[in-house]
């Protein structure tokens, strides 16, 4: 498993996880990320049971565990975290944000020891020591309760399955040709996410925000005004069409 | 949950963490590697009154290169073992709910299918149980090996410090820079070997999982 440091501030870095050779062929491939101050951390969408191994040896090479306090996950699927039964076990005092509606679904996933800190519609903030991050809304992106990770120091968006691309797992971690790229993000965003409204409220909403790189759960990552150029393109783009392709 | 116990860690934990220690020793290997080479040079530029060192310099470059080979077989074997143990982790799991819905059943039978599946998790269950304790041990054996090259290093070390001797006082401090360099190193891995096998020892769950 690929693991690449993304952006490193005074107080905290952003690390990416992923392009496991070693996944199973029929699992998408996925993205996980992790903030990591002095003290603690925080592991967004940990990813799903096959993914939990590589995610573990990856991180103790990182950071001792008692450090991983917070987990994060996007919304209630299962590629984002399937993992939560062995990391119960492993992180007994951590605590896991997500969708105040999917507690009682994630719970099915097995979480005996861990903490659920449920985020309410409009989403809330967490400081992790000094690092500020926010949980924004991203309803209908494509879970009915669904958030993103805003980290306005570092400038990074953590967004989920917005921006995702459909990509073997020797895929490069950032976009090159954005262009090129628009071709493996089309039918993903077209079929998984259903609703144009929620789209544009986001599109406006994150416009506002000052975002240097734009971290998807799937594919690449956009850097610089490739994430402005993603807006537009995810602006014209209709979606909740995927059924007709041919249309 | 009340007074701080001493956790006990899941097995496929400590793997991994045996797994991180070994990686870190790569490092130091390498440190080594490039302490060599440079001491191949200076014996080049020193030349006759040099050839014991630099023929000493080679074993040490030879010693990082086993170390480092040693360093990331174990590695490799206990990231497989720290998967194996997820695996045994979700096995019992189900034979925990298994017996659970045994329990259910009270008083009815339980279908052949469901007493097969069953049985089959459970025969999984020890087969991959005893693959993982096979596995162990070939790590715990790897280990001790690694410990005994890292007492070669500090036999090349001293003889280092002699071949010093045979040289002006110059290029004495290369020879010694080079000898505790190797020392150093090699304490730095003893260490982290040592962990690694503190980490297995400390728990007693290997009979247990
Ligand atoms: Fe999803
Ligand atoms: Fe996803």
């Amino acid at each position: 498993m690929k693991c690449h440091q993304l952006i490193e501030t005074p107080t905290h870095k952003w690390v990416f996880f992923g392009r496991d050779p070693e996944k199973p062929n029929k699992i998408i491939d996925t993205n996980q990320y992790m903030v990591i101050t002095s003290n603690k951390a925080l592991l967004m969408d940990p990813g799903g049971i096959e993914l939990f191994a590589p995610m573990l040896a990856n991180i103790v090479k990182m950071i001792p565990l008692e450090q991983l306090t917070h987990l994060f996950a996007s919304h209630q699927d299962p590629d984002i975290i399937s993992s939560l039964g062995l990391w119960d076990q492993t992180l007994p005092d951590a605590k896991l944000y997500s969708a105040w509606m999917w507690e009682g679904f994630i719970r099915h996933f097995g979480m005996d020891n861990i903490s659920y800190e449920a985020i309410p519609d409009e989403g809330m903030s967490i400081n992790l020591e000094q690092v500020e991050l926010k949980f924004i809304p991203a309803h209908y992106l494509h879970s009915s309760g669904n958030y993103h990770v805003y980290d306005p120091a570092a400038k990074v968006l953590m967004s989920g399955d917005v921006g995702a691309a459909l990509e073997g797992p020797e895929a490069d971690i950032f976009v090159e040709d954005f262009d090129a790229h628009t071709q493996k993000m089309r039918f993903f965003h077209q079929r998984w996410m259903p609703s144009n409204t929620a789209k544009n409220d986001w599109i406006a909403r994150v416009r506002q925000l000052d975002i240097e790189y734009l971290c998807p759960q799937h594919g690449r990552i956009f850097q610089g005004k490739q994430v402005a150029q993603f807006l537009d393109w995810f602006e014209q783009l209709d979606v909740g069409t995927g059924i007709n392709r041919s249309a | 949950m009340t007074d701080q116990q001493p956790q006990k860690r899941p097995y496929y934990v400590i793997v991994a963490q045996v797994a991180a220690e070994l990686n870190k020793t790569l490092a130091s290997c390498r440190q080594i590697n490039l302490t060599a080479s440079n001491a191949q040079a200076a014996s080049t530029r020193i030349g006759n009154s040099a050839m014991g060192f630099k023929v000493l310099t080679h074993f040490i470059d030879e010693l990082a290169s086993e170390t480092q080979k040693a360093a990331r077989d174990i590695n490799y074997l206990a990231r497989q073992a720290s998967t194996l143990s997820t695996y045994i982790a979700r096995s019992q799991m189900a034979l925990k709910q298994f017996a659970h819905a045994r329990q259910k059943l009270g008083t009815h039978t339980a279908q052949p299918a469901m007493k097969r599946a069953e049985e089959q998790t459970r025969e999984k269950f020890h087969s991959q149980r005893s693959e993982f304790n096979g596995m162990i041990e070939q790590i715990q054996s790897n280990l001790d090996d690694l410990k005994k090259t890292l007492r070669t290093a500090n036999a090349l070390a001293s003889v280092c410090r002699i071949e010093a001797c045979r040289v002006d006082k110059q290029n004495q401090d290369t020879f010694i820079g080079v000898a505790d360099k190797v020392d150093e190193v090699a304490e730095a891995i003893r260490q982290r070997v040592d962990t690694a096998v503190t980490l297995f020892t400390q728990t007693e769950e290997k009979e247990a999982a």
